[in-house]
């Protein structure tokens, strides 16, 4: 037997993946070889030290942890389900859209799937209370005008309802904008009636002003109907009328930046199905089908919000980020002087960008073309620029 | 056969089984992504994903693989794409071992390591190799089982994992040369 054999049955035998006769062979070999007969030594050693690592388990149940999460992405996927179906109704884009709301809605097969996969998930669903499907329309009203693009780092943020309904929520409801742009002119006075409902429907008008005057970038219709999907989840159950006023309410700001809304819209709106599929990614809600389907309709398309630059209001009003190309600039509202800018990130692709709720800080995420991503945060109260690192979801959750 | 109910249930939509069905396996998911990524909060991250990924994606688990591998195929590749992302990986070429003269093989002492330096030694393998080794030795997956939850092929499996516990000799001898122990 040569040492090469002899290395391999000793590795296989650390494995137990040895029978009576290889074992033999092994130790016959071990016999008259010093070297295989050390290494053998040191594999076992090394092996039950291996084994013998601590188990160890998280501090806390990870589930209880998810639980709030996890009740967002069912009414999120509610939303997505729905919106097959509405998908279906405005005909136009249906070939398309409907099967990215089908991967969205986790059947990832066919458009036709999608009615199906609203139907199961709607059976899964079907004990939340009013409260909570209002609470979390809500909710998704004012994350709207804060999330542009499903950001990757929006993941660590596992304690904020908010923020991680944005994430359960935004990819199925960008790709709806794709469907909606037909749809989005008729219930305009629906905002009226559903904003004033609560504290939070006042904070939603601000958020959304700033999308709507911007231009008519893919990024805008895909935040501003990311409320109105889970709206249409909401009503999707048992008390539409109820509900009604906030999902069309939140359909404004898809239709205002292009009442024209040709084909053009339809592919911006696709565009913004890109960042769904990133989103995706990270696992949250669809299935590859949507990944790949995102990626092939957009390659070309996310590059064209950097024609005009985004602008994005802090929730206090006070600071505007503005997403130049290849760089970030904050300036102030007031009077219109340069905060911050940061370097230029040639190559790159800015991702995802959005302000902290308590507009303390500014995340964005820069996506290089290997598809590695660099997520940064910018401190207002420092004025500074860091990674952001994997404390993000504790500092955020604390600035809370 | 328990856990096997509470997945048909899962599948059919029963929420409180999913849930149930997350409990069971959240710390086993939270192991693997703690030894992958070397870092509690990045872990903690990750497996809560991993969890959401796997009550999202319940309905696209079939029966011809093993639960548990399925389960693990989900937090690996979520942990890979979180390290790369991360830090750069290191180069496999780094630790690629010629096997050691003979004179070396005579000086060493066998020793004892310990833990902290042996999970030290697991974060500078290349990504596959740190991936079989957490599989084999936290998990107890056999060849077949690493095999499925990576999508390699059963040769691939074995010379990874023969390769990395030739690494990681080499990084612990090398520790202890260090001085980083008496």
């Amino acid at each position: 037997m040569t040492c090469d054999e002899g290395r391999e049955l000793v590795q296989r035998s650390v494995d137990n993946d040895l029978d009576s006769q290889e074992t033999a062979l092994m130790n016959e070999h071990l016999r008259t070889c010093p070297d295989c007969s050390a290494l053998f030594d040191r594999l076992t050693l090394l092996s039950s030290n291996l084994a013998e690592l601590p188990r160890v388990t998280p501090p806390f149940s990870l589930v209880d942890a998810i639980l709030p999460r996890l009740e967002l992405i069912d009414a999120g996927n509610g939303g997505a389900a729905q919106a097959a179906g509405y998908a279906a109704d405005y005909a136009e884009q249906a070939p398309v859209a409907g099967s990215v709301d089908a991967a969205a809605a986790e059947s990832a097969q066919a458009p036709l799937a999608a009615p199906a996969a609203g139907d199961e998930l709607a059976r899964r669903r079907r004990n939340r209370s009013t409260t909570r499907r209002i609470l979390a329309a809500i909710a998704a009203g004012i994350v709207a005008g804060l999330v542009i693009v499903a950001a990757p780092t929006l993941l660590h943020d596992s304690s904020s309802d908010n923020d991680s309904f944005a994430l359960s929520e935004a990819p199925a409801a960008k790709q709806r904008a794709a469907s909606e742009s037909s749809a989005a002119g008729e219930p305009a006075s629906g905002y009226e009636m559903a904003a004033p409902s609560s504290e939070s429907g006042e904070v939603a008008p601000q958020a959304m002003e700033e999308p709507l005057r911007a231009n008519s970038s893919s990024a805008d219709s895909g935040s501003a109907s990311a409320g109105e999907g889970d709206a249409k989840a909401s009503s999707s159950a048992d008390e539409p009328e109820q509900l009604q006023g906030l999902a069309f309410g939140s359909a404004i700001p898809s239709a205002s930046p292009s009442p024209s809304a040709g084909s053009a819209e339809t592919n911006k709106a696709l565009g913004a199905g890109e960042a769904a599929g990133g989103s995706a990614d990270q696992g949250l809600t669809a299935g590859d089908q949507s990944e790949s389907l995102g990626d092939t309709v957009t390659g070309s398309i996310m590059s064209v919000p950097f024609a005009e630059p985004l602008t994005w209001i802090s929730p206090d009003q006070k600071l505007k980020a503005v997403a130049e190309e290849h760089r970030v600039s904050v300036y102030r509202m007031e009077d219109g002087t340069l905060v911050f800018q940061s370097v230029l990130h040639d190559g790159e692709e800015l991702s995802s960008i959005y302000w902290e709720q308590d507009s303390s800080a500014l995340r964005y995420s820069w996506k290089a073309e290997d598809g590695s991503f660099t997520d940064l945060v910018w401190t207002v109260s420092t004025n500074a620029e860091s990674p952001a690192g994997t404390n993000s979801a504790q500092s955020s959750a604390s600035a809370k | 056969m328990v856990e096997l109910d509470l997945i048909k249930a899962a599948q059919a939509g029963d929420r409180d089984a999913l849930v149930e069905l997350l409990r069971g396996i959240e710390n086993q998911v939270y192991r693997t992504a703690y030894y992958l990524l070397n870092n509690e909060q990045d872990a903690l991250d990750a497996s809560q994903e991993a969890l959401i990924k796997i009550y999202t994606k319940i309905h696209t688990y079939e029966e011809k693989a093993q639960f548990r591998t399925w389960v693990q195929r989900i937090v690996t590749n979520l942990c890979i794409d979180k390290f790369r992302r991360i830090r750069p990986s290191v180069s496999i070429d780094e630790h690629e071992l010629i096997f050691e003269s003979k004179d070396n093989v005579e000086d060493e002492v066998l020793s004892v390591y310990a833990s902290e330096e042996i999970r030290e030694a697991i974060g500078k393998l290349p990504e596959h190799h740190r991936s079989v080794i957490i599989l084999r030795y936290l998990q107890d997956f056999s060849y077949n089982e690493i095999a499925d939850s990576l999508d390699l092929p059963l040769n691939t499996v074995k010379s990874y994992l023969f390769r990395a516990r030739q690494q990681l000799q080499t990084l612990l001898r090398d520790y202890q040369k260090g001085g980083v122990r008496g």
